[in-house]
C-alpha cells in the first residue's frame, strides 16, 4: 500500500510540474474565456451600442430604398415598416437618379406582369448580397400586406402563423434561449472538453508506462514493486491529474457563465445545469477508468512510446463517435440514438455530458450508464492486470489490434 | 545461513529452456561471480532470484526464505539494461527509487547527498537525468543500487561506461561492502575484474551449471604442470626436466617433461646460479578457462 502511494505521489508530482501540462491547464480555460467574452459582448451590445458596433455595418451610406410599382400592387405600407425606409417613385428614371445621387440605397421594380410571374427586380449601385437579403424581406412584407387587402389581422397571422409554447414536464427544466450563439456552442464545448480530459489523462498513463519501458526503468521498478502496485499507483495518480484538470476547467467554465450572467449579459437559461459538475465528476472517473485501463494495457504491451502512440487510434475511435454525432445529440438529446450511446460504456461519458448540457437526462439512464461503466471497468482491470506482468513489461511486441485483444483476454499470471 | 539458495530451478519461455535445474548458494561476505556467454540464462536466473519471474520448478530461498515485499527492500539491483527517468531532476529520481526501497524521504535525502558527493554528482542534482553523461548516469544507478544499504547486492556489468578512476572507486566500494558482510552477485564478461574481485564463481551455459566453486579451486583444477618464473639474470638455454621455455610479458613459462616435479626444477635452477624473484605454478587465466569451456560445450552440441 505504501509503495502504491509512493508511485501515486511521484507520478502526480512529475505530471503536474511539467511545463507543458501547466501551460495547457491555464490556456484551455483562458482561450474560451476570451472568446466567450467577445461573443457575449457582441450579443449584449447589439442593442446598446459599444463593442458590438464594431461588427455592425457603418452608418455612413443611405438606408432608404425606393420602389417603382408598375403593377399597381402597393397602396399602403404596413404599420411595422418605417415609411421613411421605402419611398415610392413614379418612374424608373427618377428612382435611378436618386440611387446615383446616393439618396437611395437601391430601388425595386415591380413588373407590370407581377401578379402572373411574381417578378421583382432590385437595382443598386454596388454588389452586396447580404444587404440585399435584408431589404428583400422588407419589400416582401409590403407586397404580402397589400395582397391581403391591407388587412392587418390576416397579415399578422400570416407573418407568424403558429405559436407553440413548449413546456418540459421534467423537473429542473429551464427553457433554453436558442437564439443566443452560446446556446449552440455550449454543448459542443462540454462534449469536447470531456473528450479532451479523458483522452489526455488516459494517454498520459499510456505514455508514462511506455516511457518506463523505453527508458528501461521498468526492471528496477520490478525489483522493488509488484506490477499491480505500479498499475494502481499510476492509474490513480493520472486520474487525479485529470480530475484536477476537469474541476479547474469546468469550475472556471461555470464561474465564467455565472459571472457572465451579470457582466456579460448571458441569459440565465444559458448557464450550465448545476448537476453537470457532480455528474461530470462521476462520468469522468468511470470514463477515465475505462480508457485508462485500456491505455495502460497498450503501454504494457508495446515496447516503446512510438508504438504506443500508433495504437492510440483504436482506443480513441469509440469516444469519437459521440463527438461526430454531436449535432444529432444536441438536436434530439432524448431520442433513441443518444440514449443507446449513453448506455454503451465506451461512448457514454461524452454522450451523457453533451446531453446534460442541452437538457436533463432521465435519472434511470444516468444510473444504468454508471452501472454498466463500473462493470466494464471491473472486467477490463481484471484483464489488464493480467497483462501487467513482468514478462510483458520487460519485453514488448509491435502493436496489432488482434494480438492485443487476444493478449487482453488470455493474459495469464506469471 | 546462505543469503541465496536455489535448488534445481528451471524456467522456460516458449520453446527456449532459459534455465534448467540450476542450484547454487551465495554466502554473506562474498563477491559471487555469475558468468556465462550471452544468452546463457544469467539474467533469467537473477530475475527469478528477485521474484520478477517465477521459476517453473525448483525452489529459491532469499535471505532465509521465500521472497517478500519487505525483503525486496534489503536487495540492491543494478540491471544490465540501465534506466532512469530521463525527464525529471536527478535528485527527485533517486529519492523516488530510494523510497520504493522503503527509505524515509529525509533519510534518503541525506544518504543520497553523501553518495552524490562521493560520486561527484551533487552539483548536478537539479539537472534532468537526460542532461547527464552516460558515465554520470551509470554512477547514479550505482547510487540507486547501494543507497538503502542492502544486504544482497546484485550487479550486472557494473563497470560499463566508467573511466579507470571511477572503476577503481566502485571496486573499492564493492570490496568494502563485502567486508561489511554483504553478499554481492556480480555478473560480468570482464574476466580480469572477476579474478580481482570474486571469491567464488558460477559459470552457466544454456541454462546449465558448468563450473561452480572458489576461484582458486577452479583455476587449480585447470592448472597445468607448467611453472612461471621471473629471473633476475638470464636463464640457461637448457634446464633438466624442462621441455620448453616460453617468454611472456617479462616472465618465463617453463613447460615441464611429463615426469618432472617442480621441486626438482627449482633445485636445478638454483644449482645453475639463477637468481629468482618469482617461482609459481602457472595458473590459467579465467578468460582462458571460460573460452575453453564454452567452446568445448559448443563442440559437444555440434556432435
Amino acid at each position: 500500500m505504501k509503495k502504491t502511494w509512493i508511485v501515486l505521489k511521484t507520478e502526480f508530482i512529475n505530471t503536474v510540474t511539467r511545463r507543458s501540462f501547466l501551460l495547457t491547464l491555464i490556456l484551455v480555460p483562458l482561450v474560451p474565456a476570451i472568446i466567450l467574452g467577445v461573443v457575449s459582448l457582441i450579443g449584449s451590445d447589439s442593442q446598446s451600442g459599444g463593442i458590438g458596433q464594431i461588427f455592425q455595418p457603418s452608418p455612413g451610406g443611405p438606408v432608404t430604398d425606393g420602389y417603382v410599382d408598375l403593377a399597381g400592387v402597393i397602396e399602403q405600407l404596413p404599420p411595422d415598416i418605417n415609411p421613411d425606409s421605402l419611398n415610392e417613385y413614379q418612374n424608373e428614371e427618377a428612382a435611378k437618379e436618386a440611387v446615383m445621387s446616393d439618396q437611395l440605397r437601391g430601388y425595386y421594380k415591380i413588373h407590370t406582369d407581377f401578379l402572373e410571374t411574381g417578378q421583382i427586380t432590385y437595382y443598386r449601385k454596388d454588389f452586396n448580397p447580404f444587404s440585399a437579403m435584408e431589404t428583400t424581406t422588407a419589400v416582401e412584407r409590403v407586397i404580402r400586406y397589400n395582397l391581403l387587402g391591407a388587412n392587418l389581422q390576416q397579415y399578422e397571422a400570416l407573418s407568424d402563423p403558429v405559436q407553440v409554447n413548449t413546456i418540459d414536464l421534467a423537473p429542473d427544466v429551464e427553457e433554453r434561449d436558442t437564439s443566443n450563439p452560446l446556446a449552440f456552442y455550449l454543448p459542443y464545448g462540454v462534449s469536447m472538453l470531456f473528450y479532451v480530459i479523458i483522452i489526455t489523462s488516459a494517454s498520459l498513463l499510456m505514455s508514462s508506462i511506455a516511457k518506463e519501458k523505453e527508458n528501461r526503468v521498468m526492471e528496477i521498478l520490478m525489483s522493488s514493486v509488484k506490477p499491480i502496485q505500479l498499475f494502481t499507483g499510476k492509474i490513480f495518480a493520472l486520474g487525479l491529474v485529470g480530475l484536477l484538470q476537469m474541476v479547474l476547467w469546468m469550475g472556471s467554465g461555470l464561474l465564467m457563465l455565472r459571472l457572465g450572467g451579470t457582466t456579460l449579459n448571458i441569459p440565465p437559461s444559458l448557464q450550465l445545469p448545476a448537476g453537470l459538475l457532480p455528474w461530470g465528476i462521476a462520468f469522468f472517473i468511470t470514463g477515465y477508468l475505462v480508457y485508462a485501463t485500456i491505455m495502460a494495457g497498450i503501454g504494457a504491451f508495446v515496447p516503446n512510446l512510438k508504438e504506443a502512440s500508433q495504437a492510440t487510434f483504436y482506443v480513441i475511435a469509440p469516444i469519437l463517435i459521440p463527438l461526430m454525432l454531436v449535432g444529432v445529440i444536441i438536436e434530439q438529446p432524448n431520442a433513441t440514438l443518444p440514449t443507446i450511446l449513453s448506455l454503451i460504456p465506451f461512448t457514454a461519458p461524452t454522450t451523457i455530458m453533451t446531453r446534460m448540457a442541452v437538457s436533463p437526462v432521465p435519472l434511470w439512464q444516468l444510473l444504468v450508464s454508471i452501472a454498466l461503466l463500473i462493470l466494464t471497468i471491473l472486467l477490463l482491470i481484471r484483464s489488464v492486470a493480467g497483462m501487467f506482468r513482468a514478462q510483458t513489461l520487460l519485453t514488448g511486441s509491435k502493436f496489432s489490434l488482434g494480438l492485443f485483444i487476444k493478449t487482453l483476454f488470455s493474459a495469464e499470471r506469471t | 545461513m546462505s543469503i541465496i539458495e536455489t535448488v534445481n530451478i528451471s524456467k522456460r519461455f516458449g520453446d527456449v529452456q532459459a534455465v534448467e535445474n540450476l542450484s547454487f548458494e551465495v554466502q554473506p561476505g562474498e563477491i559471487f561471480g555469475l558468468l556465462g556467454p550471452n544468452g546463457a540464462g544469467k539474467t533469467t536466473s537473477i530475475r527469478m532470484i528477485l521474484d520478477i519471474f517465477k521459476p517453473d520448478k525448483g525452489e529459491i530461498r532469499v535471505l532465509g526464505g521465500p521472497m517478500t515485499d519487505e525483503k525486496k527492500n534489503r536487495i540492491g539491483y543494478l540491471p544490465e539494461e540501465r534506466g532512469l527517468y530521463q525527464e525529471i531532476p536527478l535528485e527527485r529520481c533517486l529519492i523516488f527509487l530510494a523510497a520504493l526501497k522503503g527509505m524515509e524521504e529525509g533519510l534518503a535525502s541525506s544518504k543520497l547527498k553523501d553518495y552524490m558527493e562521493h560520486f561527484d554528482l551533487y552539483q548536478y542534482r537539479d539537472k534532468k537525468v537526460k542532461e547527464l553523461s552516460k558515465g554520470m548516469q551509470q554512477k547514479a544507478q550505482l547510487i540507486t543500487t547501494l543507497v538503502h544499504d542492502p544486504e544482497l547486492i546484485i550487479i550486472d556489468e557494473p563497470f560499463t561506461s566508467l573511466d579507470p578512476v571511477n572503476t577503481e572507486m566502485v571496486k573499492d566500494m564493492l570490496q568494502s561492502k563485502r567486508d561489511e558482510g554483504k553478499a554481492i552477485i556480480m555478473s560480468t564478461h570482464q574476466m580480469n575484474q572477476v579474478e580481482e574481485l570474486c571469491d567464488r564463481i558460477l559459470l552457466i551455459d544454456h541454462g546449465h551449471r558448468v563450473l561452480y566453486g572458489t576461484l582458486q579451486e577452479i583455476q587449480k583444477d585447470f592448472a597445468s604442470q607448467d611453472i612461471m618464473v621471473t629471473p633476475l639474470s638470464s636463464l640457461p638455454d637448457a634446464i633438466e626436466g624442462v621441455r620448453e621455455i616460453r617468454k611472456t610479458n617479462g616472465r618465463f613459462r617453463l613447460v615441464l617433461d611429463e615426469m618432472a616435479k617442480p621441486n626438482l626444477i627449482l633445485k636445478n635452477l638454483i644449482n645453475s646460479g639463477v637468481e629468482l624473484t618469482e617461482f609459481e605454478n602457472a595458473v590459467p587465466p579465467l578468460n582462458e578457462i571460460f573460452i575453453k569451456f564454452v567452446k568445448e560445450l559448443e563442440g559437444e552440441e555440434d556432435d
